[in-house]
């Protein structure tokens, strides 16, 4: 049993097996050794708690690219909920995921941000993030355009 | 999004597809530069425009700033015809059937009619400097084709088989170690029902592809009076029966696929036909046909004596057990350009040796999603004759009883030949009727070329004699054309006739120059066959010309150098001629002579069709073209997507280049 602190001062007692999902206080355990020293962090014991028994990722293990790219929204109905949070809340979330070292979670995040993407104009992703146009000349604008002409229409 | 690190941005964006990339591309300057920085997203784009996929998985080696190095550098190699390097292959035992897929070059010879041995080589490894082949011998068996996937461990062999109810046995089996296939439930296929009253001593013409998990096996039936195209797809990978036919009264002339549910099949009246599987393949009306697309029509009293089709199969590297390196991309299965060969003949014509060579490429993608316009073109046609006469066929009996769906007759096909003829169809006009079956086969009128063809081809005057005397990879082509002062010079040795000299079969007399042909005698000879037409012992020097379909290639190349178009018209009547705003040139005249040279080719052009066809065919399918330097000896060539086969047939040795 390990006990996690929140940065608001909150305990939550859970088991090794089940936080040792982040990398983060995976070596943090391994660091400390077995003692009842309380491990401060926020809450992700819901995430890691319905991911219990599943292998963790081997440490090099990349799924993030082109061999993925065409599932994007491979997102498990579970995650798909859990995630299911407001802009501010789910970069909170990809913020600690990484900082926790939690792949699968981290991973789950990105995937989210991409789907809001996905299909949209650059117009339209702007104001979806709150994004400021800071290309100032238009002509240099005109040029990415035409550098954008020749790609595979999918 | 402005709290989020860019590491983290960048592992978002790698979830995107490229053309959301490109998006992204646009929004402001911390994604731009995001994106310009990653060597992963630079690389997944620039596959993209190369109309590439990547064949490795994200996390093996090379690293993707290697990748893409790799991926830029040999495409300004392709560009500039400056190959990196060049070896030598002495070919030990080369055969008349033989295949290049994904590096490895295969060759079969017959050693008598129950032994055949196929030799593979290792291309790669010879660029690491360490010669690989393999040797397969096959006994009890009479090897009349074979196929290879090197991605999959694939080797298709075709067989004859006397004995069975089945004319061809399919031996699926492993390239690696000659075993029957492991994942293959059914290692040896049937195919080809015998049927009475044919003769079957050495088979007739057949055509083998892979296409992933899909075997496309085409059997054309020749008989006295008629032909017959017999044609298979297996899905090898699942138990008998797996398979699916299809026959067709007046023959089926050649096919492809276009993906893993659609193929095309070349019907010798001069029709592109579309068809499409639908899940589950054992479903009865597969496959059903979803476009039927006409090639320009003749004029009377000529005819299609042949026509074929070549692109690259089998994407993908894999050499058994190479421990080279290995592929890390190759193009994109359904986005392949493809050639057709067409030999246009006059059959009432006493001398039957006069055979007219076109070619045009075209890319099929468009086959797949059709524009809504080209079905209306049809409706507003309604009325209007057909440019062919036809009806329906009969149910045809001879199906395989593997085929898990009976064989489909084919949904229309044309009048057929005056029996007195022993020679492909005439399709000459006559008055349009329906069978009675059109019932069940309500046969789906064709979009005429002039509606599907101008955008998506473009046509040559030349002549392929044989498949490979020219190939073609992805998007790109690759030819050799003959040295023209080098003929010349032997024909004025060895006194052969003058070229040139068959312009009276042509309705005008427009010189004949403008064309990689050389007509001797009045037979036009390709430059592959010059060498053996003459019986000249050596190989003529030729030039190898490159031609780049890619619109991302021709963008760059224009980037370069400035637009060369094409040579105007030298008939002032025909320079006012327009097709789509644009002026319409005559097919761009050959640069014989200019070597080392590129230019881009973006303009319509009209090619001289001297009475052949009714009309002069219009195209104007982009494309920017290279010529090599320097000239070859050699035969045949072949393409990857990296390396160029060149090879030469009398000293038995390829040479290639990457």
């Amino acid at each position: 049993m390990v006990t996690l602190v929140t940065s608001d001062n909150e305990k939550f007692n859970a088991e090794k097996e089940v936080v040792e999902r982040s990398v983060l206080i995976k070596n943090m355990l391994e660091d400390v050794g077995e003692s009842d020293q309380p491990i401060p962090l926020p809450m992700f014991l819901e995430y890691c708690e319905h991911h219990r028994g599943e292998p963790l990722p081997a440490p090099d293990a990349d799924t993030s690219q082109d061999d993925t790219r065409k599932r994007t929204t491979d997102i498990s109905e579970w995650d798909q909920k859990f995630i299911t949070v407001d802009q501010e809340m789910l970069f909170e979330i990809i913020l600690a995921a990484n900082y926790l070292d939690i792949k699968s979670l981290l991973d789950v995040g990105c995937k989210t941000v991409a789907n809001m993407i996905k299909g949209k104009t650059p117009e339209e992703i702007r104001k979806l993030f709150n994004i400021v146009n800071d290309f100032t000349p238009r002509r240099r604008c005109a040029q990415i355009k035409k550098e954008n002409e020749w790609a595979e229409d999918r | 999004m402005n709290s989020i690190p860019v590491e983290l941005v960048c592992h978002i964006l790698h979830f995107l597809a490229v053309q959301d990339l490109l998006q992204c591309n646009l929004v402001c300057r911390r994604f731009r530069k995001v994106i310009n920085d990653s060597s992963a997203l630079q690389f997944a784009i620039e596959l993209s425009r190369c109309r590439m996929v990547s064949a490795l998985p994200s996390v093996s080696e090379p690293p993707f700033s290697s990748r893409l190095r790799t991926l830029r550098n040999r495409e300004n190699a392709w560009m500039t015809f400056s190959p990196s390097s060049r070896h030598k292959i002495n070919l030990a035992n080369p055969g008349r059937i033989y295949e290049f897929a994904s590096g490895v070059y295969g060759t079969a010879k017959e050693i008598n009619n129950h032994t055949a041995s196929i030799t593979f080589y290792d291309l790669p490894s010879i660029e690491s400097g360490q010669q690989r082949s393999l040797t397969h011998s096959f006994t009890d068996l009479n090897v009349v084709d074979f196929t290879i996937d090197p991605a999959q461990d694939l080797i298709v062999l075709v067989s004859l088989n006397h004995d069975a109810l089945h004319m061809y046995d399919l031996h699926l089996r492993t390239l690696s170690s000659n075993e029957p296939h492991p994942k293959a439930p059914s290692p040896v296929l049937s195919s080809y029902k015998k049927r009475d009253g044919l003769t079957y001593a050495d088979g007739f013409d057949v055509r083998i592809q892979v296409f992933g998990e899909t075997l496309g096996f085409l059997v054309k039936e020749e008989a006295l009076v008629s032909k017959q195209g017999h044609f298979e797809i297996f899905r090898w990978l699942q138990p008998i029966p797996n398979s699916s036919a299809l026959s067709c009264f007046s023959g089926i002339d050649d096919f492809t696929f276009l993906s893993e549910d659609h193929f095309l099949l070349v019907r010798p009246v001069g029709l592109f036909e579309v068809y499409h599987f639908s899940e589950p393949f054992s479903n009865p009306s597969n496959p059903a046909i979803c476009g039927r697309y006409a090639l320009p029509a003749l004029s009377d009293g000529y005819s299609f004596w042949y026509l074929s089709l070549s692109s690259n199969p089998s994407p993908g590297y894999y050499f058994p057990g190479s421990a080279g390196e290995k592929n890390n991309y190759c193009c994109t299965p359904t986005d392949r350009l493809h050639a057709c060969c067409m030999y246009v003949y006059r059959p009432a014509q006493t001398d039957r040796d006069t055979v007219y060579p076109f070619v045009f490429f075209f890319h099929p993608k468009t086959f797949l999603n059709p524009p809504p316009e080209w079905q209306s073109s049809i409706e507003n046609d309604a009325n209007g004759a057909l440019p062919w006469p036809v009806i329906t066929s009969p149910h045809n009996s001879h199906s395989s009883d593997q085929s898990s769906s009976s064989a489909h007759s084919s949904p229309s096909s044309v009048s057929l030949d005056d029996p007195s003829h022993n020679l492909p169809d005439l399709p000459a006009p006559q008055p349009t009727h329906s069978g009675s079956s059109s019932i069940l086969f309500n046969p789906m009128p064709p979009i005429s070329f002039e509606v599907w063809g101008p955008q998506n081809t473009r046509w040559f005057r030349e002549c392929l004699s044989k498949d490979w005397q020219h190939s073609v990879y992805g998007l790109r082509t690759v030819d050799c054309i003959l040295d023209r002062a080098a003929l010349e010079g032997l024909l004025r040795k060895g006194e052969e006739p003058d070229q040139n000299d068959s312009d009276d079969e042509f309705e005008d007399d427009e010189p004949d120059d403008d064309d990689d042909l050389v007509f001797i005698n009045d037979v036009a000879v390709s430059a592959g066959d010059i060498e053996s037409y003459l019986g000249h012992s050596g190989t003529l020097p030729k030039f190898i010309r490159i031609r780049d379909f890619n619109p991302y290639s021709i963008s760059k190349a224009m980037d370069d150098s400035p637009i060369e178009d094409p040579p105007s018209p030298h008939s002032p009547s025909s320079s006012s001629l327009r097709f789509d705003g644009r002026e319409i040139a005559d097919v761009p005249e050959d640069f014989r002579g200019r070597s080392g040279y590129r230019r881009v080719i973006t303009g319509p052009s009209k090619l001289s069709v001297r009475g052949i066809f009714r009309k002069n065919i219009i195209s104007c399918l982009p494309y920017v073209e290279v010529i090599s330097e320097e000239t070859y000896n050699v035969n045949q060539v072949m393409m990857d997507d990296r390396r160029l086969l060149l090879i030469k047939e009398e000293v038995d040795e390829g040479n290639y280049e990457e």
